[in-house]
C-alpha cells in the first residue's frame, strides 16, 4: 500500500482522484492546504505528494519553499497538480523540486493515475 | 606771530592727516558699500535660486516630460541671468527636438553657431553623432534679424541634462556679450538642471516600479480567474468520467453524493461567469440601471427570506432594523440593488462564525442634519458614523453589518479593487470566492448616484453599505 498525500483546497478533487485510483494499491490521505500539508507530511510519511498551487493560507509554491528549506521533513516526491497553465509558473515550481507538472483541465483522472504510477515506479526503483 | 607759525605748522601735519582720514572713511565707506551691494546681489541670487527650486518643484509636479520641464526652466530664467537666446536639445525616441528662445533680435549665423555648439557638447557627453535630418526645431521671442553679418557669441555656456544616469539633453544660454557668465551663474543654472534631473529620475523610478506591481498584480487576477472558472468545470468533467467508467454505479450512495459535487461545481461556475460578465459590463460602461420606484423595505425582506435558511443551517440570526425616519419610497433599480444586497449578506454569512449574528439596517441620512442616533447596534459592534458614510445630498443607507471575523485594517482598502482580494480565509473552507462581488456593488451603487464603504475591526465585525441618492 502506498500513501498518497493530496494538499489540495478543492475538496471534489481529492474526492474524484480517491476514486479513480485503485483502492487496493493507494491510500489516500487529504490537505485542504499547505499549513495543514506539511503537518500531515511529518505525521504520515506518504510516499508521494499531489500539491495544488493556489490555496488558501500556505499556497503550493511557499510549500515547496518551505519544503526546499526545512531540512528535517521528509524527502517524498511532489506532482505538482494545479489548474494554472502559465508556462512560467510550470518551470518556476519545476526548478523548485517538483518532479512533475499536471494540468488538471487538461488531463483525465486516468492519465493522472499513470502519471502517479509512472512517479512512484520512478522512486521505487530509485530507492532499490 | 609766533603762535601764528605754531598754527599754520600745526595745520600743515593736521591737514593730510585729516584729509588722510576723509579719505580712509570714504573709501572704507565705499568699500563697505560695495560689499553690501555684492551681499545683496548674493541674497537676491539664493533668494531667487531658492524661488525658482521651489516653484520648479512645484510645476514640474509629476511631470515626466524633459522638454516640459526644460521648457519651464528656460521660460523663467531670464529674470536672472541677462542672455541674447537660450536654447536645448532633447533626445526624444529616437529624434532630436531643438528649441530657442530669443530674447534679443538676433541674425540666424549666431542661431545656427549656437545650435553647432549645443550639439557639439551633446555628441561629447552622449559619445555619438546625432542625426540632424529629422531633428525637429522650435523658435520662440524676439524676432531673427535678415542680414549677412557675422554675430558673434560672446559668451556662452552648456548644461547637461541627465535623466537615470544618462545624458538626455543640453541646455544653452549664449550672449553676443563677452565675458559675462560668471562661475557662480553657471553653478545656479546647474544646481536648477540638477534638481529638475533628480525629480523626473526619482519620478521615472516610483513609475516603473509601479508599472511593475500593476502588470504582476493583473497577472496573479488573470490567473485566479482561469483557475476558478476552469477548476469547477473541470471536477464536473471528472465526476462524468467516473460515471462513464463506471467507478460509481447508479444506486449507490456516492451516486448522489457526487451528483451534489456536480450542482455545486456548476452553481459555483455560474456564479462568477455571470460576475465576470457584469464586471466587463460595467467596466464598459454598459450596465444598465432602471431605476424605479420601489418599496426598500420590501426588498430587504425579501432577501431575509431568501437567506434565512442557509443563517440558520449555520445558527447566525439574520435580521432588520428600519429606521423610523426611512422613506417608504425611493428610486432604485430592484434588480441591481438585490445583488448588492446578495454580495453584502453572503460575505457576511462567508465571515461569520457560528452564533454569530448579521443585522440589515436602513435609514435615511441627509448631511445637513445629525445623523440617525437611534440605530439598533446591539448584535453588532462595528458600525459606520457620519464619517464613514461620505455623502453630500440626503441618502438611503443599508448597511449590512455582522460580528464576524473582520478585515485586517491593511486589506481594508483592497476590498472594492478590481485586481486585489483581500487575504482571509472563510469560516468554512467551501466557501470561496473572487471579490469580484464587492467591485460590482461598487459599481451598481456608482451607478445609481451613490457610493459603497466598509468600517471593520479585525476579530471583531464588519459593516458593509451603500448609499443610493435620494
Amino acid at each position: 500500500m502506498k500513501k498518497i498525500l493530496v494538499i489540495d483546497d478543492d475538496q471534489f478533487f481529492s474526492k474524484t482522484l480517491e476514486a479513480a485510483l485503485p483502492k487496493d494499491k493507494y491510500v489516500l490521505i487529504q490537505a485542504e492546504d499547505g499549513e495543514v500539508g506539511l503537518t500531515k507530511l511529518r505525521e504520515e510519511k506518504p510516499d508521494l505528494i499531489i500539491l495544488d498551487l493556489m490555496m488558501p493560507k500556505l499556497d503550493g509554491t511557499e510549500f515547496l519553499k518551505r519544503l526546499q528549506e526545512m531540512k528535517d521533513l521528509p524527502k517524498v516526491p511532489v506532482l505538482v497538480s494545479s489548474n494554472l497553465s502559465s508556462v512560467k509558473k510550470i518551470s518556476d515550481v519545476m526548478a523548485m523540486g517538483a518532479v512533475g507538472y499536471v494540468i488538471k483541465s487538461d488531463e483525465s483522472l486516468e492519465s493522472i493515475v499513470q502519471d502517479i504510477e509512472r512517479v512512484l515506479g520512478e522512486e521505487g526503483k530509485k530507492k532499490e | 606771530m609766533n603762535q601764528a607759525l605754531i598754527l599754520g605748522a600745526a595745520l600743515s601735519i593736521l591737514l593730510p592727516v585729516l584729509a588722510f582720514l576723509v579719505f580712509y572713511f570714504y573709501f572704507s565707506l565705499r568699500k563697505r558699500e560695495q560689499e553690501i551691494k555684492k551681499e545683496k546681489e548674493e541674497s537676491t541670487r539664493r533668494l531667487y535660486e531658492l524661488a525658482i527650486l521651489k516653484e520648479l518643484g512645484e510645476r514640474i509636479g509629476y511631470s515626466l516630460n524633459v522638454e516640459e520641464i526644460l521648457g519651464l526652466i528656460t521660460g523663467s530664467l531670464h529674470q536672472f541671468i541677462d542672455y541674447t537666446a537660450i536654447s536645448y536639445v532633447v533626445i526624444a525616441e529616437q529624434k532630436l527636438k531643438i528649441s530657442f528662445h530669443i530674447e534679443k533680435s538676433v541674425n540666424r549665423s549666431f542661431l545656427n553657431d549656437m545650435k553647432d555648439r549645443m550639439l557639439a557638447s551633446l555628441g561629447a557627453l552622449t559619445e555619438k553623432a546625432h542625426d540632424l535630418s529629422n531633428a525637429e526645431e522650435k523658435l520662440s521671442g524676439a524676432i531673427i534679424i535678415d542680414n549677412e553679418l557675422k554675430q558673434e557669441i560672446g559668451s556662452l555656456f552648456n548644461i547637461p541634462l541627465v535623466i537615470s544616469g544618462a545624458v538626455v539633453g543640453v541646455l544653452t544660454v549664449a550672449h553676443i556679450k563677452k565675458g559675462l557668465y560668471k562661475e557662480e551663474d553657471m553653478t545656479i543654472l546647474y544646481k536648477i538642471v540638477n534638481q529638475a534631473s533628480t525629480a523626473v529620475t526619482r519620478l521615472q523610478e516610483v513609475v516603473t516600479t509601479e508599472e511593475q506591481k500593476i502588470i504582476k498584480v493583473r497577472e496573479e487576477f488573470t490567473s485566479m480567474i482561469v483557475h476558478e472558472l476552469r477548476s469547477p468545470l473541470d471536477n464536473i468533467k471528472k465526476i462524468i468520467e467516473l460515471m462513464i467508467a463506471g467507478t460509481i454505479l447508479v444506486d449507490s450512495r456516492e451516486f448522489k453524493e457526487y451528483l451534489n459535487m456536480v450542482h455545486q461545481s456548476s452553481a459555483s461556475m455560474l456564479e462568477l461567469v455571470s460576475d465576470i460578465l457584469d464586471l466587463s459590463k460595467l467596466q464598459a460602461g454598459k450596465f444598465e440601471v432602471n431605476k424605479t420606484k420601489e418599496k426598500i423595505k420590501d426588498l430587504i425582506e425579501n432577501r431575509i427570506m431568501f437567506y434565512k435558511v442557509s443563517a440558520e443551517s449555520k445558527k447566525i440570526s439574520l435580521e432588520s432594523h428600519f429606521d423610523v425616519n426611512l422613506p417608504e419610497f425611493a428610486e432604485f433599480d430592484p434588480q441591481a440593488l438585490k445583488q448588492i444586497l446578495n454580495n453584502f449578506i453572503s460575505n457576511a454569512l462567508k465571515f461569520t462564525k457560528e452564533n454569530g449574528a448579521i443585522l440589515i439596517s436602513a435609514f435615511a441620512y441627509d448631511p445637513q442634519k445629525t445623523f440617525p442616533e437611534d440605530l439598533d447596534k446591539s448584535k453588532v459592534s462595528v458600525f459606520p458614523g457620519a464619517k464613514d458614510i461620505n455623502v453630500k445630498i440626503p441618502s438611503l443607507c443599508v448597511v449590512v453589518s455582522d460580528n464576524g471575523l473582520g478585515v485586517p485594517e491593511n486589506s481594508v482598502k483592497d476590498l472594492f479593487h478590481t485586481y486585489k482580494q483581500a487575504k482571509i480565509s472563510p469560516v468554512s473552507k467551501e466557501d470561496k470566492g473572487t471579490g469580484l462581488g464587492l467591485v460590482i456593488a461598487k459599481g451598481i451603487a456608482e451607478a445609481h448616484g451613490g457610493n459603497v464603504g466598509v468600517v471593520s475591526r479585525e476579530g471583531v465585525g464588519t459593516s458593509f453599505f451603500f448609499t443610493i441618492p435620494l
